[in-house]
């Protein structure tokens, strides 16, 4: 072992490991920021996502009640005259459905009989137990209710609120219910997002049966799933597959479309009877913190290289600077001393060097002098 | 009879007393039912068409679309491209409904000559493209018109834009070739822009597209708002063609030279050699290598500066490559001066010092300044 190689290399070693430790814990520590904001960012989406759902329900129930309140309403529907009933509600509806999205009206009997589609009048009279269980839990407890649910013209979120007739007697059940598109569209104008809904075909194909089969296409189908409604068909096809739709709890997702990363939060869609029959997509760029993150890394790797590299040069240039090279040279004077014995030059430091080799040359030349006295007097003694 | 005749007409009219009471309808609305498959058709004989369609409330939503049929250049340095598109138009009047019987194929259209004329009898936003320069060079014309009112124009039109650019970051940027659609005149009370799934799916690119030097992204479709008077908004569309720049194309003509100058004030260490206390090259030689480094620096940010004037006006990789050159030219003079000339570290700390901090630089500056450039192009891919 020589110390001039392994000295440098020890502290070289050290110098090195502890900026490359210092460099990882800072990457880690800024990439952990990126990743709470994400979060964050996520948690958002969701909470707004979740939000327009419940405003949708609110106002779908809203509306229902207004029409159900007039009494000659009520009055028609207890005397079950469809008729009437159709010419009182219709206009209105009309107006709901072209100005604020309104996509279905209609009343049922108890418990949840269809008798009257006011968005779709001819069609009436069959027992909608199978899938609407909304209706038959309104007329079972004659209480508001509110949710979504798959009927056999798409899915709809609905506001459903029990009839009485004048003399408080329970009639059936009324609802408004709005369709989903609209919600989504609304999210991307006010927010940005993209968002895609993904309804199960098997689920989907059961019900909704007034759907066309345009809606089973290639271009639709993501799995065992059917795009039901996208803001933006070309960019949810980039991002999301049909296999990251198989979920059951709340999913986050990194992905990237023509090299700009996205956040893509996957929300499981329940119905009013708390099952799963879809997936809602809500993609957000997250090209302004991925940016952030990737050149925080490539910085603070920078900063670590540029502090090892001055610190390894601060170490050589000291270790064998101003100590090796001139102890080096030092020895060599002493070898030179010690060969030529009596008649060697006076032993100096090398020029320059540190105080402590200087003491040693001056030492090393005591002990020459001492030496060539000792030569001295024994050659008198003898 | 005519008692149950009497009793219905006082039923629709308290209904429509409550609606109307309720804002759900205009009394004229609810003392009519209109038949189900058409909405509150309202025209008035002698009504102006040319005013502002109030049918169906404030605002008018007008469903705005834009296909980029072909981009013909982008000229980065000036800020513009030239493109054709197809700008998509629609909203409902409900003053033109008609029965649909009289459309041929379920709509009236009207061709260039025929749907300009007939589209000055009829109201249509007041837009305008606030980035387009200059009038089109071509210009055609579309119309038609559903039998439930609903309006759709199609304009295309081959005109020059002026888009933002940024170069940050060169040579992995992405352009946004935009067009701003703004309503003026009329407020966002009056006219709002908005759009749906099937105006996403029209907003794209043509199959076809090929724009040299770039490739093309995907279409966003952004609602926005601009601010006028007193609190007044107008509303606004923008259409963004996202186009990624080919980054190979730039390395041979400005990435590799950039590099390989780096290497001239390299040379002024590398072609020196210490010995003792001096060096074995002049430093008056190797001054003239790094003042020559300086000159080729120039020449070559004169280079881009006029091939790429943008590029050379923003803070970019390549600007700051550029800046990295003269910060190496300059480290390499300091060399030159303070050890080649001054030998400053063998006059403060001894010969065998300066050996080894020229030992040091000879490797650790051409690594930094090789490490920062690479750092500057992985920030600008980051």
């Amino acid at each position: 072992m020589t110390f001039r190689r392994s000295a440098p290399a020890i502290l070289v070693t050290t110098v090195v490991v502890v900026v490359a430790l210092v460099s990882v814990v800072s990457n880690v520590i800024s990439h952990r920021m990126a990743a709470a904001f994400e979060d964050a960012q996520f948690s958002l989406m969701g909470e707004i996502l979740r939000s327009q759902l419940r405003r949708a329900e609110s106002r779908a129930i809203a509306s229902a009640e207004l029409v159900a309140a007039i009494p000659s309403v009520r009055e028609a529907f207890a005397a079950r005259d469809r008729e009437t009933l159709l010419a009182l509600t219709q206009p209105a509806f009309l107006i709901q459905k072209e100005k604020y999205g309104i996509s279905q009206a209609q009343f049922h009997l108890a418990p949840a009989v269809s008798f009257l589609r006011v968005h779709n009048p001819p069609k009436f009279g069959e027992d909608l137990a199978s899938y609407r269980n909304i209706v038959i839990e309104v007329n079972r407890t004659q209480a508001i209710r509110k949710g979504t649910e798959i009927t056999t013209s798409g899915i709809g979120i609905f506001g459903t609120l029990p009839m009485v007739d004048a003399a408080g007697t329970a009639s059936g059940s009324f609802e408004m219910a709005y369709d989903f598109g609209p919600q989504l569209d609304e999210l991307k104008n006010e927010y940005g997002f993209e968002l895609g809904f993904f309804v199960e075909e098997k689920a989907l194909r059961a019900t909704a049966t007034s759907l066309t089969e345009e809606v089973y296409n290639d271009q639709n189908r993501f799995g065992n799933h059917i795009s039901f409604h996208t803001t933006h068909a070309a960019l949810l096809r980039e991002l999301v597959t049909g296999g990251d739709l198989d979920i059951r709890e709340e999913a986050r997702l990194l992905r990237a479309s023509g090299g700009v990363p996205y956040g893509v939060l996957l929300e499981p869609a329940y119905d009013y009877a708390g099952r799963q029959y879809g997936v809602i997509a809500v993609a957000r760029s997250f090209a302004a913190t991925r940016s952030a993150d990737g050149q925080a890394k490539v910085w603070q790797t920078l900063l670590g290289i540029f502090a090892a590299v001055v610190l390894i040069g601060g170490v050589l240039t000291v270790v064998r600077g101003l100590l090796l090279r001139p102890l080096t040279a030092l020895g060599a004077t002493l070898g030179a001393a010690a060969d030529a014995g009596a008649a060697a030059d006076p032993i100096v430091a090398p020029e320059a060097a540190c105080s402590e080799v200087f003491e040693l040359a001056a030492q090393a030349e005591r002990l020459r002098r001492s030496a060539a006295g000792g030569n001295v007097a024994g050659a008198d003694r003898s | 009879m005519r008692r149950k005749g009497l009793r219905s007409a006082l039923v629709v009219a308290a209904a429509s007393h409550w609606l109307a009471l309720a804002g759900l309808v205009t009394p004229a609305t609810a003392s009519s039912v209109p038949p189900p498959t058409v909405g509150v058709a309202a025209t008035v004989p002698g009504e102006d068409l040319r005013s502002i369609p109030t049918g169906r409330g404030l605002p008018v939503g007008v469903r705005t679309a834009l296909l980029f049929a072909a981009v013909e250049s982008f000229d980065e340095n000036a800020g513009t491209f030239e493109a054709t598109t197809d700008l998509r138009l629609t909203w409902v009047d409900p003053r033109l409904r008609y029965p649909a019987e009289e459309g041929l194929r379920g709509y009236k259209e009207y061709r260039h000559s025929a749907a300009e004329a007939e589209i000055k009898k009829i109201w249509t936003p007041r837009t305008r493209i606030v980035n387009r320069l200059g009038e089109p060079a071509a210009r055609e014309w579309r119309l038609r018109i559903y039998p439930d009112g609903t309006v759709e124009t199609i304009e295309r039109t081959s005109a020059t834009y002026e888009t933002p650019v940024d170069v940050g970051r060169f040579p992995f940027d992405r352009q946004p070739l935009q067009i701003e659609i703004v309503v003026h005149e009329d407020t966002a009370e009056s006219v709002d822009l908005t759009h749906r799934r099937e105006d996403v799916e029209f907003t794209r690119v043509a199959r076809d597209f090929v724009l040299e030097g770039w490739s093309p992204g995907l279409v966003a479709l952004r609602k926005e708002s601009i601010r006028g008077w007193n609190g007044d908004r107008y509303a606004a569309a923008v259409v963004v063609l996202e186009v990624g720049r080919v980054a190979g194309i730039s390395v041979a003509t400005i990435f590799i030279p950039l590099f390989a100058s780096m290497l001239i004030p390299f040379m002024a260490i590398w072609m020196n050699r210490a010995e003792g206390d001096g060096f074995a090259v002049e430093a008056f030689e190797l001054a003239n290598v790094v003042i020559g480094g300086v000159f080729a620096v120039i020449a070559l940010s004169f280079t881009i500066s006029s091939a790429y004037p943008v590029i050379a006006s923003a803070d970019n990789t390549v600007t700051r490559l550029i800046a990295l050159n003269y910060v190496a030219l300059a480290i390499s003079l300091v060399i030159t001066v303070a050890l080649y000339r001054y030998r400053l570290p063998a006059r403060l700390l001894g010969a065998h010092f300066q050996e080894e901090v020229f030992a040091f630089m000879a490797w650790a500056i051409p690594f930094l300044c090789l490490a920062t450039g690479v750092a500057l192009v992985l920030v600008s891919a980051a």
